[in-house]
């Protein structure tokens, strides 16, 4: 369970409080404390070693959930490193009165949502978040619309055909060519862009009769 | 609010299985701030022990840098907000990104001083290469060594090398001042007035043969240059004491062997050339028989591979060659007793 692995020596030089930090070692059950204590210690101290504490603690996390939203993994690795630059840039880290957890991962919801709508809807929210829009902090009653939400892509994901499925995840996820999916399934690249179609199309059809979080 | 909400409900909540019942208790007890914090730590270790995939960490943090950096000399764009106070946001974001840039660089070239001050030459087991320095000199290297060149101040503040292994030297007189100088571990140096000579540098040992020409030799603990002719070979002890003694024509041409993929062994005991092929080829040789291990070889012979070599050896001595994995044992043949 305990796999959270801060490193302390980092590129950017060590920090100086060394004395045992246990940044992911207190027992799951205690979530009420600090976690994040010398990660901000390091931003009073040197704010690109904190920074890079702060990349290196979350952004497996982050992008395994954001990964629930884009179904693809380079998509969810960019999305995750957008937030954290615009996090950088911003000095958001002067700013921001929750937890930097609660800032990320509600950042990284965000645009994972405008992508989607960006993708199946071309709905233009993209370009937006160049000024580094986060959406701000959301309501109650969204955070749990957002959990709908990928909780819904995920049966829509499980609900393709078993071929169709495999070569969704092989395409989007794994981002595989149709050429190199084609050749190990032994089919036709015809056949591939027909299952990758009707994903899509499973996909938009479903998403379309959802009702999105936010505005 | 007290968020009685278990770890349990919120890991099956992520995962889709929570009841309606337990939805509407988390959605009442997120109301509260510091629930939210709560939710999000849970969440945060959801995706921890249920990872989606595993991305590479550090590649990613490196491009992060990389953006972070790349745009830094770029005008930015000022956000309406920040209209406000211009100058004090510009000034504190920049000097925090000069800072930044400067502890990156710095680092990175203290961790990569090597790369940026010389220009590595090297050869792997088996491999002989010869280039051309910048100033015309031209260098022979042997298998398994190393030359280290200064990128930026060779021929033109001096011209220093590093050597470990083996290598030929032919240097280019010049008009200048500049000596031609190769340091070996443990402190050696030669320094050329002439112009051909080989050096070889390996297990603490280095010896120095010189074809053409006029060199120096000084360490340590003989600082005071000793001056060799050409056709001697001058040998460094590990104490950095020099001995220098001459070489007949045969011997001369033998030190040289390798550059032609060449082995010469004159009177060279077995345990000798267990060395030569373990520097050139990098195989490991064993030989625990110490009446074998004595026996000595006299000849020239062309080997591109250890095995090449090996097999001569098997012919010429009548021994067996065994590989064990890396290991290659020399024995006597067991027929030999009878």
């Amino acid at each position: 369970m305990n796999q959270k692995q801060t490193e302390l020596t980092t590129a950017s030089g060590s920090i100086p409080i060394e004395a045992s930090v246990t940044i992911g070692e207190i027992p799951a059950s205690d979530c009420t404390q600090d976690k994040e204590y010398f990660i901000r210690q390091a931003f009073h101290v040197n704010a690109l070693t904190g920074y890079e504490l702060l990349f290196r603690q979350y952004y497996g996390s982050l992008c395994s959930h954001a990964a629930r939203y884009v179904y693809t993994r380079e998509v969810a690795e960019d999305l995750v490193s957008e937030v954290f630059y615009t996090f950088w840039k911003n000095q958001a880290y002067l700013q921001i009165n929750t937890s930097f957890r609660a800032y990320l991962f509600a950042s990284v919801r965000y645009k994972a949502l405008n992508y989607l709508k960006w993708e199946f809807f071309k709905e233009d929210h993209f370009e937006l978040q160049e000024d580094g829009e986060t959406g701000g902090t959301p309501e109650p009653d969204q955070i749990l619309e957002y959990d709908e939400l990928y909780m819904y892509i995920e049966k829509i994901a499980a609900s393709l055909p078993p071929q169709c499925r495999k070569v969704f995840l092989l395409n989007r996820f794994e981002g595989k060519s149709y050429a190199e999916i084609a050749k190990a399934m032994g089919v036709s690249v015809k056949a591939i862009e027909g299952h990758m179609s009707k994903a899509l199309a499973v996909f938009r059809k479903a998403l379309t009769a959802y009702r999105m979080p936010g505005k | 609010m007290e968020f009685i909400i278990t770890k349990e409900i919120m890991f099956n909540y992520f995962s889709g299985h929570a009841s309606a019942l337990q939805k509407k208790l988390i959605a009442e007890s997120l109301a509260d701030p510091k629930n939210l914090e709560i939710y999000y730590a849970y969440l945060e270790e959801w995706e921890k022990c249920q990872p989606q995939f595993l991305p590479d960490l550090p590649a990613a943090f490196t491009k992060n840098l990389e953006r972070i950096h790349s745009t830094e000399q770029q005008p930015r764009r000022l956000r309406k907000g920040a209209a406000i106070h211009p100058l004090h946001v510009l000034t504190s974001l920049l000097a925090i990104r000069v800072a930044a840039c400067i502890l990156v660089l710095g680092l990175t070239g203290y961790f990569f001083r090597d790369h940026i001050i010389y220009e590595n030459y090297e050869t792997a087991y088996g491999e002989l290469r010869s280039f051309t320095l910048s100033d015309s000199s031209s260098v022979v290297l042997n298998s398994n060594s190393t030359l280290r060149v200064p990128r930026f101040t060779f021929a033109v503040w001096s011209r220093e090398v590093r050597l470990s292994g083996e290598a030929e030297f032919h240097v280019r007189r010049r008009g200048d001042k500049l000596r031609f100088v190769v340091h070996t571990p443990g402190n050696n140096t030669v320094t050329v007035l002439g112009t051909e000579f080989s050096v070889y540098s390996r297990n603490n040992k280095t010896d120095v043969t010189l074809n053409k020409g006029k060199v120096e030799l000084a360490s340590v603990n003989s600082p005071e240059p000793t001056v060799m002719k050409p056709g001697e070979k001058g040998s460094f002890a590990p104490d950095g004491s020099i001995h220098i003694h001459a070489l007949s024509p045969g011997e001369l041409s033998s030190q040289t062997a390798w550059k032609e993929q060449r082995f010469a062994f004159n009177h060279t005991t077995l345990t000798e050339i267990a060395v030569q092929i373990r520097d050139v080829f990098g195989t490991d040789i064993r030989i625990n028989d110490p009446s074998l291990a004595s026996r000595q070889l006299t000849g020239t012979f062309k080997a591109q591979t250890a095995d090449d070599l090996l097999e001569v050896l098997k012919e010429m001595l009548g021994i067996e060659v065994i590989k064990v994995k890396k290991q290659v044992h020399l024995i006597p043949k067991p027929t030999n007793t009878n």
